[in-house]
């Protein structure tokens, strides 16, 4: 590429970013007088930032690689550079983002609307999308970091944004702390790589050129970071609990900045992991995405449904990168950004319309069982959810589908034809596959479709938020990513990579599985009325099993009372021997064991009575100190 | 005993008898006297060797001593007000915020 | 002859002056002496031939620094009702450092080339040559205890002056 487009792409990016930051720093600054212009001010600077992001990501296309840096500082002839590298991935990144971003401000100024911190909301918001649009420009492992933070600050300052509550505090705080153990390990990787290699360049080859083991290590650590970032199987507690921000911040975490940046940061470093440690992700991802599916079975909290699938989610798209489907874990992710962003969105409206309404009384209005029947009442939230909602099951002609089906055929081959722990990931795939529309149409079922289970004279959620809704819902079409609704060969040629022929069998075999659970998980709610409600709730299964427990229980206590009583003596024996024992036991833990212990701590004590007796707090004893120091100071140098 | 020899031990009982005055008076400004008294000694020592050799050095070094032991006794004597409005004792013993409470 | 029976005098002068600041116990004593023991300490550097080390020596400590003295003590005594008197403590410790110091310092004195050094008169303008040497080699030093000076100034009047924000009470 020539110097002048390179020059021109340069300060395209710098746009990008730049922006996001502008718009946060005039919010910030804005009087509260005048703090009706804030969400204005930072939607418009938004949209200027998508549309420069779209012109950003033609330029670049496919073939190009762009990367830009600049020295910050030299450390022992090692240097630090401030560097940028855009290639496809990280353009289309940051498309998303901005997009995302985007929608999510315009859809916050009415949701927002009451609010009296509206600035610093903005704000915040706008510091977050620069933060994440940063962290996928970056180059420089280093700066990667310091983004990755500002990324895990702004969530903390946004998810405890009513600062009156204090769950919502907590909850704002648990999360800072969980990414925080994943930032330690994200540090240690770092450290670990420049010692070796001396660079933190991702497109420096040095990088890896480092010992196998150590390499491994990094790896594993790096990926502790990301664990925590993208709320994978040990750390993913988080996710839940930031529920208590607003909702429109949860659909900018859990679509496109938050939670994304930890996968993205997985592509982003792809060549540092080696074997093993691919295995350690994709088991990872595998345990993540059940326990999230699982999770969000049993919820009845809309935003929570919508929080474990979101575990659930990041979880496939994990184990997709761990094993061997790369570009349809990155697909996925896209996607994911798109459709998720509208599910939340959605049921922010749902919540948005239910708490004008029922301000006074105490219902909790994120309790789907509060909800049913607003089909007719929120019909264009009611449209867009349930595409949404299509492409989170993998319906086809969604662009859940597309990747769905890209990441379950790459994964079967992964698998290969021998049994290998590798199946076991690959039934995960196909488990989720199945679970997925289950508990989403469980969740459609319950909003939209059951008996209203209140009166309400609802409304349909302002104009200014319902154009997001719906630019999200045809965003999770299909057509937007591929031509043909059934494989992927992109207008869009993101990932440049040849893509696997589509298996026939598959594909069928998928939609035929996405299909069969959403008819039956449909079915099965739609019979459900009150006699028969119990045998779809879990606490009914789980209660038949405890009774079956307790029975068995019963029995087993009747038969070893009766042989109790034959091992009566032989217990008796076991028993004078062990009083023995513990009594020769105690006589030593008192006079060896304590004996030695309170010597030690007498002697600690007295040692600290005398340095006590010398640190009186008097200045004049410390000069005297001092100065007798000085005086066998200089008798020992001199003589 | 030479004038010089005299005056080099001269100046280290002055050196000693302000440390000694440094360290055993309670009396903060007294203290201070005692400080004063040290960095006199310093420059009796200086004027001496200024004495010996050929050169303005150990005056001018002297000289510069006094405008720091100047400085010292303003800034101190200003921290002495001060501590005394905040404990109302310029007493050394009393001002012990360094040991530890119990 | 004269020179020296006028240096003893300073000496015993001085020496008096130390033990009754180090033994009496009231404040503003301890403060006249004080005096007495920097004028007679002005006198001995007249004799060392530093006239402007000597002159400075009775400006600033005499007419300076003791009079801030003297104000200190008056300020922070007087309130407090009650006399000057001020206690000591730690004695033997003190001595006891002290007095090894002392012995440290004339052993290393004895054992030094410093004594041996014979006096070469210094002649001509003295002070004339203090001035040339401060505005020429010395010119660095110079400037940078003038901003320390300054800088003093203003500190201690900071510290010293009772804002509303910065009183305790």
């Amino acid at each position: 590429m020539t110097t002048a487009a390179n020059s021109y792409i340069l300060w395209l990016t710098l746009a990008v970013l730049g922006l996001p930051l502008m718009a946060s720093l005039s919010c910030f600054s804005i009087k509260q007088k005048v703090g009706w212009l804030a969400p204005l001010l930072s939607s418009i600077l938004l949209l200027i930032a998508s549309i420069l992001a779209s012109i950003l990501f033609f330029q670049i296309g496919s073939e190009y690689e762009v990367s830009f840096s600049w020295v910050w500082f030299n450390l022992n002839q090692k240097e630090i550079a401030l560097s940028i590298l855009l290639d496809s991935k990280a353009s289309i990144m940051m498309l998303i983002v901005t997009i995302v971003s985007f929608l999510v401000h315009v859809y916050s100024i009415g949701y927002m609307a009451e609010d009296y911190h509206q600035a610093r909301y903005f704000g915040m918001l706008a510091f977050f999308t620069f933060a994440m649009i940063g962290l996928v420009m970056g180059s420089n492992l280093l700066i990667i970091f310091i983004f990755w933070e500002l990324v895990g600050v702004s969530s903390y300052r946004l998810i405890a944004h009513d600062q009156e509550k204090e769950t919502a505090i907590k909850a704002a705080t648990k999360a800072f702390l969980l990414n925080k153990i994943g930032d330690i390990g994200f540090l240690i990787g770092l450290i670990i790589l420049w010692s070796w290699s001396g660079t933190l360049e991702v497109a420096d080859p040095n990088l890896i050129s480092i010992p196998p083991f150590w390499l491994a290590t990094a790896g594993v650590c790096m990926f502790i970071g990301v664990i925590s970032k993208s709320a994978q199987f040990p750390l993913f507690n988080w996710l839940p609990d930031a529920m208590e921000g607003p909702t429109p911040v949860s659909a900018l975490i859990h679509a496109a900045t938050m939670v994304a940046a930890g996968a993205y940061l997985l592509v982003r470093i792809a060549i540092l992991f080696t074997e093993d440690v691919l295995i350690l992700i994709a088991i990872t991802g595998a345990i993540t995405t059940l326990a999230g599916a699982v999770g969000a079975l049993f919820q009845f909290d809309i935003k929570k449904i919508l929080a474990y699938s979101t575990i659930s989610q990041l979880g496939l798209i994990v184990m997709a990168m761990g094993g061997g489907a790369v570009q349809g874990g990155y697909f996925h992710l896209l996607h994911h950004a798109f459709f998720k962003a509208g599910l939340f969105l959605g049921a922010g409206a749902i919540i948005h319309a239910l708490h004008q309404v029922n301000q006074q009384s105490n219902m909790d209005v994120q309790d789907i069982r509060n909800m049913g029947g607003l089909r007719k009442k929120l019909p264009i939230t009611f449209i867009s959810f349930m595409i949404c909602a299509a492409a989170l099951s993998g319906i086809p002609f969604t662009s859940g589908y597309v990747s769905k089906e890209f990441i379950l055929t790459q994964m079967t081959m992964w698998a290969g034809n021998e049994f290998s722990w590798r199946w076991i990931v690959m039934s995960c795939t196909w488990a989720v596959t199945f679970l997925t529309p289950i508990y989403t149409f469980r969740l459609v079922w319950f909003i939209f479709y059951r008996k209203p289970q209140h009166e309400h004279n609802i409304e349909e959620v302002p104009i200014i938020m319902r154009i997001p809704l719906i630019v999200l819902a045809v965003g999770s079409l299909a057509m937007l990513s591929s031509l043909s609704p059934f494989h992927i060969s992109s207008v869009i040629n993101v990932l440049q990579q040849s893509y696997p022929s589509t298996n026939t069998i598959i594909s069928f075999v998928s939609i035929a599985l996405i299909l069969i659970s959403s008819a039956a998980a449909f079915y099965i709610y739609k019979n459900q009325d009150a006699k028969n409600q119990k045998l779809v709730t879990p606490q009914y299964y789980l209660d038949a099993v405890s009774n079956y427990f307790s029975l068995l229980t019963l029995k087993l206590s009747e038969a070893t009372r009766w042989f109790d009583k034959r091992i009566d003596f032989l217990i008796h024996g076991i028993s004078y021997f062990q009083i023995t024992v513990a009594h020769i036991t105690g006589w030593a833990d008192r006079y060896l064991v304590d004996g030695v212990v309170d010597g030690i701590a007498y002697s600690a004590k007295g040692v600290g009575a005398v340095t006590r007796s010398l640190a009186n707090g008097k200045i004049q004893s410390y000069l005297l100190w001092a100065m007798a120091g000085l005086v066998i100071f200089i008798v020992w140098i001199l003589y | 005993m030479s004038k010089q020899e005299l005056l080099f031990f001269f100046s280290a009982f002055l050196f000693c008898s302000g440390l000694l005055i440094a360290v055993t008076k309670k009396n903060a400004i007294v203290v201070l006297m005692g400080i004063e008294l040290m960095l006199n000694a310093a420059n009796l020592n200086l004027a001496l060797f200024n004495f010996q050799k050929r050169g303005m050095d150990g005056q001018l070094l002297a000289l510069f001593i006094i405008i720091v032991a100047v400085c010292e006794a303003a800034v101190g004597i200003a921290i002495i007000l001060k501590s005394y409005h905040f404990y109302h004792s310029s007493v050394l013993d009393q001002i012990s915020d360094l040991k530890e409470k119990n | 002859m004269m020179q020296e029976v006028i240096l003893y005098l300073f000496i015993g002068f001085s020496i008096m002056s130390v033990l009754v600041i180090l033994l009496n116990r009231n404040v503003f004593y301890s403060a006249l002496a004080l005096l007495t023991c920097l004028i007679s300490l002005s006198g001995i550097y007249g004799l060392l031939q530093a006239e402007f080390l000597a002159v400075t020596q009775l400006l600033i400590y005499a007419g300076g620094v003791l009079v801030l003295m003297i104000f200190g003590i008056m300020l922070t005594n007087r309130i407090a009702g009650k006399s000057f008197e001020s206690k000591s403590h730690n004695w033997i410790p003190g001595i006891l450092v002290t007095t090894s110091l002392l012995v440290v310092l004339v052993i290393t004195f004895q054992n030094s080339s410093i004594k041996a050094t014979q006096n070469e008169l210094n002649t001509g303008n003295h002070i004339r040559n203090v001035g040339i040497e401060l505005m020429s080699t010395y010119a660095a030093p110079f400037e940078v205890s003038g901003v320390l000076l300054l800088v003093c100034l203003i500190g201690a009047a900071l510290t010293a002056s009772s804002f509303k924000k910065s009183s305790h009470e």
